[in-house]
């Protein structure tokens, strides 16, 4: 029953991206290529983080968030047209969310959770998952505000998010309470 | 305020009110993992296992038949149980303890295999325990099994794997509600163990190898009789990954080769070399009914030009001498009663007054060649069909004992003191029979720089004990023209060749059409035990995530209202 525990973690997986793009504004403004954007930006932040990483030698997890970061920022404002800000808030955080499963956790998956070994990692990396799509959508979303806003609060909130999640390491409870209270911090700016 | 409002604003530009409750919602998510605790996380273990042995000899088999196991694993707890198609681990005390289980284990085909457990030490059974065991093992020897039978040392990590499968059997025996099965059958941790790699198969081109040593008495080969001294290399048990067989015949093997010691000192000197070849054999397959040996002799004796053994003194073979038994004697197996005027006799009569003055008694205990047995008893019966007077010395009484073919003959059960003593015994025996002494008192031949050394004996014997010395763990392979011996009988022809000038290695090889011998691999393996979840888990797993989707979905419909 190997391949239905990999079936299960794939769904766990991609389930929630697939359900926040049909049954949000997003599918009804057929944001699909907007989707398709943010997984490109992904790939392409990802390549320059990794560039960086090798010519700077500067391996801290910070530094790499700071590029994740930027990227976002670059796709969210830069390469998005205009839209209402909620398509391109959720259309970017669910391509990105997207890209990131696809290319570390999926191949995971297929190389070990179809082994005939049952590990409860890879039932914690789907949860890991759905961390990062709401992550990625208060990031999204934050990081929006400060475009449009000008304050300082919703940029504050991303840096003291990342500095602590540099600091709690790889630890899901700490990190799922960690992502909650970024999506309290992010409720708190929006309003 | 301004700041906040002006945020709200543009959120309220479109439609705000969606992502407020779509936060608010997004909240309850790291709730639900925050209450839900993490599971500990156990990687797939790879063990060595030792395989239960397996042979064909004089074309009849022995031993476990089969190699490949993909099973689940269950722990033993009811006998009336089937286990079919399953894995039984057990403990090995439990074996012992109800000896019924082990029956019906083997006899039937109950299981679809069979993982035992054994103690990492075996100093810790009690006496009863171990006669158990022995008894055991000797079932293990003599039944053909058709289930994959394997042994594992207890490790931390195998130990609870094992609670952890009785564990499991254990919830499932009691009658408990429905809810508290599912919940069990949830939560439960299976084990699958598998053993890959090939089906057994037998060992091509079996070379059984044999180091003889020579030293030569004075005036050179063909002038002086010949007394031989020979023990065997292997060791044999229901285990050969873990036969270490330190008494039989490991102490053989360090007794002969601390004799080899002493005795080149007396012939590298012009002047003290006695007036007798002695020859030392370490021979292979003692086992099987000394095949290495019978090997040897034949190229001695049918052949004309060798005439080491033309005129042959005695042979004393070498077999148990470190006491296991605590029987407190040295006995000299013998196939028929030397006449009192032979060598053999007086030998024996030296090997009493020696002994008596350190308190053993030495004593004979004669014995029939019986052809009819699969395994002839002692090694000295080899030399006797070949009608040449021989002796076997052990302190074992019988060669029925099952110290003899045991895994727990291994070098903690020694006692180095005992065997340095009766090596001593020997040693003096044996130069007052090269010098015709026969005074009753001591000798001092074997005394001082020319003493019987125990440290030598300690480390010749751990060398030996280091690694199991089963006879196809030991064999010689041949690549074109030249034999490539395993390690261990390498390290034993340099020891040999340190204080022996002449060594000569023979080869033994069972006939082509009817092997005598037929060795199977593989003889250690390694064995993965997976950690597994019943079918019901993933669908549980599945429920649940369904559930998580519904919710999901009813939170994304109502905040669009907003």
């Amino acid at each position: 029953m190997t391949f239905y525990y990999f079936v299960n973690c794939v769904l766990l997986t991609f389930g929630p991206l697939f359900f926040v793009y049909k049954f949000t504004s997003l599918s009804e403004y057929g944001s699909i290529w907007r989707c398709g954007i943010a997984l490109f930006g992904y790939i392409v932040t990802q390549i320059c983080k990794l560039l960086i990483i090798a010519t700077l030698m500067a391996p801290a997890l910070i530094w790499g968030y700071l590029v994740d970061v930027i990227g976002i920022y670059w796709v969210l404002i830069k390469q998005q047209k205009a839209s209402l800000s909620q398509v391109k808030i959720l259309g970017v955080a669910v391509g990105w969310s997207f890209g990131e499963s696809l290319l570390t956790r999926f191949v995971d998956y297929y190389v070990n959770a179809r082994s005939m070994q049952f590990d409860w990692k890879h039932m914690l990396t789907a949860i890991d998952a759905n961390l990062a799509l709401i992550q990625n959508i208060c990031i999204c979303c934050l990081l929006w505000l400060w475009s449009r806003g000008g304050q300082k609060l919703p940029v504050a909130i991303v840096i003291l998010y990342f500095i602590a999640l540099t600091a709690i390491g790889a630890n899901l409870m700490l990190k799922s309470s960690l992502v909650l209270v970024l999506s309290i911090g992010t409720l708190f700016a929006v309003n | 305020m301004f700041v906040y409002s002006d945020a709200e604003n543009i959120l309220n530009s479109s439609s705000s009110g969606t992502l407020s409750a779509f936060f608010a919602m997004l909240t309850i998510i790291p709730i639900l993992i925050a209450i839900t605790s993490p599971l500990t996380v156990k990687a797939s273990q790879e063990l060595t296992v030792y395989r239960m042995q397996e042979y064909d000899f004089q074309s009849t088999t022995h031993g476990c038949r089969n190699s490949i196991m993909n099973l689940e694993a269950k722990t033993a707890q009811l006998v009336s149980h089937s286990f079919a198609r399953k894995c039984v681990v057990v403990k090995m005390l439990h074996l012992i303890e109800n000896r019924d289980l082990f029956d019906e284990l083997l006899s039937e085909s109950v299981a679809g295999g069979l993982l035992i457990l054994i103690p990492p030490d075996f100093r810790d059974f009690t006496a009863e325990q171990e006669d158990g065991f022995l008894l055991l093992e000797k079932t293990l020897l003599t039944q053909t099994v058709q289930i994959p039978v394997y042994f594992a040392i207890e490790t931390p990590e195998l130990l609870s794997i094992y609670d952890e499968i009785e564990l499991s059997s254990h919830g499932k025996r009691e009658n408990i509600s429905t809810s508290e099965k599912i919940f069990n059958a949830v939560v439960a941790n299976g084990y699958q163990i598998v053993v890959g790699g090939s089906q057994a198969s037998p060992i091509k081109n079996v070379i059984v190898s044999s180091i003889e040593g020579k030293l030569i008495g004075r005036g050179g080969e063909d002038q002086n009789p010949t007394i031989a001294i020979v023990a065997h290399y292997d060791s044999s048990g229901s285990v050969p990954g873990l036969s270490f067989g330190a008494d039989s015949d490991g102490s053989g093997i360090a007794t002969l080769l601390e004799l080899a010691r002493i005795f080149s000192k007396l012939y590298s000197n012009p002047k003290t070399q006695p007036a007798f070849n002695l020859v030392f054999l370490i021979s292979g397959a003692g086992k099987f009914s000394y095949l290495g040996t019978k090997k040897w002799l034949e190229d001695h004796l049918d052949n004309s030009e060798n005439t080491l053994l033309s005129e042959s003194v005695f042979t004393v073979c070498l077999d148990a001498l470190a006491d296991v038994e605590n029987n407190g004697v040295i006995n000299m197996h013998v196939s028929k009663p030397p006449k009192e005027n032979t060598s053999a006799f007086s030998f024996y009569k030296r090997l009493q007054t020696v002994g008596k003055r350190y308190g053993i008694n030495v004593t004979m205990i004669h014995k029939k060649i019986n052809l009819a047995d699969e395994n002839l008893a002692w090694e000295h019966e080899r030399f006797s069909i070949r009608r040449l007077p021989a002796f076997t010395l052990s302190t074992l009484n019988s060669h029925k004992s099952l110290h003899r073919t045991t895994i727990t003959d291994t070098y903690d059960k020694i006692d180095i003191n005992s065997l340095t003593r009766n090596i001593k015994i020997l040693a003096e025996a044996l130069s007052r029979q090269l010098f015709y002494i026969d005074d009753e008192k001591n000798s001092q031949l074997v005394d001082s720089e020319m003493g019987v050394s125990e440290s030598f004996v300690t480390s010749s014997l751990k060398l030996l004990t280091s690694t199991p010395r089963a006879q196809q763990l030991l064999l010689t392979t041949e690549r074109g023209n030249s034999h490539q011996l395993p390690m261990l009988l390498n390290t034993l022809q340099t020891m040999l060749k340190k204080y022996v000038k002449e060594v000569n290695i023979y080869h033994y090889k069972p006939d082509k059409r009817e092997p005598e011998i037929v060795f199977y691999e593989p003889t250690i393996a390694k064995m993965n035990a997976y950690n597994i979840k019943p079918a019901v888990f993933d669908l549980f797993l599945s429920v649940t995530i369904v559930t998580y989707f519904g919710l999901l979905y009813l939170f994304l419909i109502v905040s669009t209202f907003f």
